[in-house]
């Protein structure tokens, strides 16, 4: 059997863990991939629908269900990661039995899998707005795809910590399905945030959801107003979240194995 | 080469710890196939577990310059939900290059032989075709060790000659750590034996003095199942 080197062996891993999650995901949706793209869709529609007829929107100079869309989807891959790396270890428990599966590997195809569905969904929300005002909403691709990026990022830190602490202390489970319905109020999702008395922006600024969400909007449309987005404070969060959770992982991986 | 030192395995059940072996400490080089004897309970399997890197020790250390599987002939590394193409190609994504994917799970679906059962979520199956899909899968890589955990009581009389018969092909390229109760296997497959008992173990030469003691002592007194503190 070929060698190979621990980069290739984590390629690998993933890209089944990978096939794994898609494997699963077509099997409980009809329709194939076009199928497993209509669920995270539907879930966005939903919320679009929803918001737009409480009239819960804000989204000034940007079109409705753009704003909406980015923040529903931003906010959604945050959360699906974060809530399913919870049982990313238990669902994926048989297949730790091969020696180069590490539960890290769970959370890393799940993120990977979640990052790439509702990211398509974001791509045919966008696509389909601007085919039907005819217009194009897009100032900052760069932007666009990196505020992506960095809400996988946090969703991955917070689902590598909740998976971690789920196992070692079970009834944190219950606390962590909370945490992202809460983040949810304070990212700005249906509104924005300056609307509110100057003196609740405390809570939010501090939230680089907020922050991901904001400018994100803004690589949509140059002049969309946000105060205080701030993108080196977003990747700084994002980058000692990432840090931490790797060093609580790795300073417990053993047990995750063992218990 | 296989080279084991001071291994200590312990597990923990309400409160109290159950050592399983103590610093057990052997060597197996490349070209020998070992019987790993012992009571039901001794910890046989843990330590194929452990040699395959599903279980860690609680000390100890293991050095390797050879590929080795993981147990062949334990049930545990599929995903029920998952037909047996979707968990063979799991595996094969893992284990070997993405060309050759396909050549790996063809080879393990006629193996197993079981039709359109093959895509059907793995839950569904019974415990004979769990085997074949098993031990198909664990054969269509060449490791240089295989860890091979009671694999011939498994499967119908088909099954188990058609096993045979590809486990003394391998035996020609690779080497076995072999745990069974039917001796015979053992030692149809096995140059060596290793005891285990009493959280220790015995290295034998002589696999038929091995295998005369363990019976003497399975039919002699009740097994000693671990060290408990």
């Amino acid at each position: 059997m070929q060698r190979l080197s621990g980069w290739q062996v984590q390629w690998r891993v993933v890209d089944a863990l990978v096939y794994r999650e898609l494997r699963t995901r077509v099997s409980d949706v009809k329709g194939g991939f076009l199928g497993v793209l209509v669920q995270p869709l539907g879930l966005v529609a939903i919320w679009v629908i929803f918001l737009s007829s409480i009239n819960a929107h804000r989204g000034g100079s940007l079109n409705v269900v753009l704003f909406l869309g980015s923040g529903t989807v931003l906010f959604t891959v945050f959360s699906q990661i974060a809530a399913r790396s919870i049982t990313a270890m238990e669902a994926n428990e048989a297949l730790l039995f091969y020696k180069p599966v590490k539960p890290i590997d769970t959370v890393i195809a799940r993120t990977i899998t979640e990052t790439g569905l509702y990211t398509c969904c974001l791509l045919v929300i966008c696509i389909g707005t601007w085919v039907v005002l005819d217009k194009v909403y897009m100032s900052n691709l760069g932007l666009f795809f990196f505020t992506i990026i960095l809400a996988a990022c946090i969703g991955f830190s917070t689902g590598l910590i909740f998976m971690t602490a789920s196992h070692l202390m079970p009834a944190f489970k219950q606390a962590a399905f909370w945490i992202p319905r809460i983040l949810w109020f304070l990212s700005g999702v249906p509104f924005q945030y300056w609307v509110f008395p100057p003196s609740t922006r405390i809570f939010f600024v501090w939230n680089p959801l907020m922050h991901i969400i904001e400018l994100n909007r803004k690589s949509m449309s140059d002049d969309y107003f946000t105060p205080d987005a701030n993108l080196e404070y977003a990747a700084v969060c994002s980058i000692c979240l990432l840090t931490a959770s790797l060093c609580f992982y790795y300073n417990n991986e053993r047990k995750l194995l063992t218990l | 080469m296989i080279e084991v030192r001071n291994l200590t395995k312990s597990f923990y059940y309400q409160g109290k710890k159950a050592t399983i072996f103590k610093n057990l400490s052997f060597k197996i080089h490349t070209g020998e196939s070992i019987a790993i004897l012992g009571a039901n309970g001794a910890g046989k399997s843990t330590l194929l577990r452990i040699l395959g890197g599903i279980d860690l020790p609680d000390s100890g250390t293991i050095h390797t310059n050879s590929t080795i599987s993981w147990p062949v002939g334990l049930v545990g590394g599929f995903q029920g939900s998952l037909t047996g193409r979707e968990n063979v190609t799991f595996v094969s994504r893992i284990y070997s290059e993405k060309r050759k994917v396909p050549e790996k799970v063809r080879y393990v679906e006629e193996f197993a032989e079981l039709g359109v059962y093959f895509d059907r979520p793995f839950k569904t199956y019974s415990s004979g075709m769990r085997s074949r899909v098993t031990f198909g899968l664990s054969m269509a890589f060449d490791f240089d060790v295989y860890l091979i955990d009671e694999v011939t009581a498994a499967g119908d009389q088909r099954f188990r000659e058609k096993s045979k018969r590809l486990l003394m092909e391998r035996k020609k390229v690779a080497d076995f750590l072999m745990v069974d109760h039917n001796l015979w296997g053992l030692k149809l497959h096995c140059d060596r034996a290793f005891i285990l008992d009493g959280g220790k173990i015995e290295e034998f030469n002589d696999l038929d003095e091995a295998v005369a003691l363990h019976t003497e002592r399975l039919l002699a007194t009740p097994p000693q199942r671990g060290i408990e503190e």
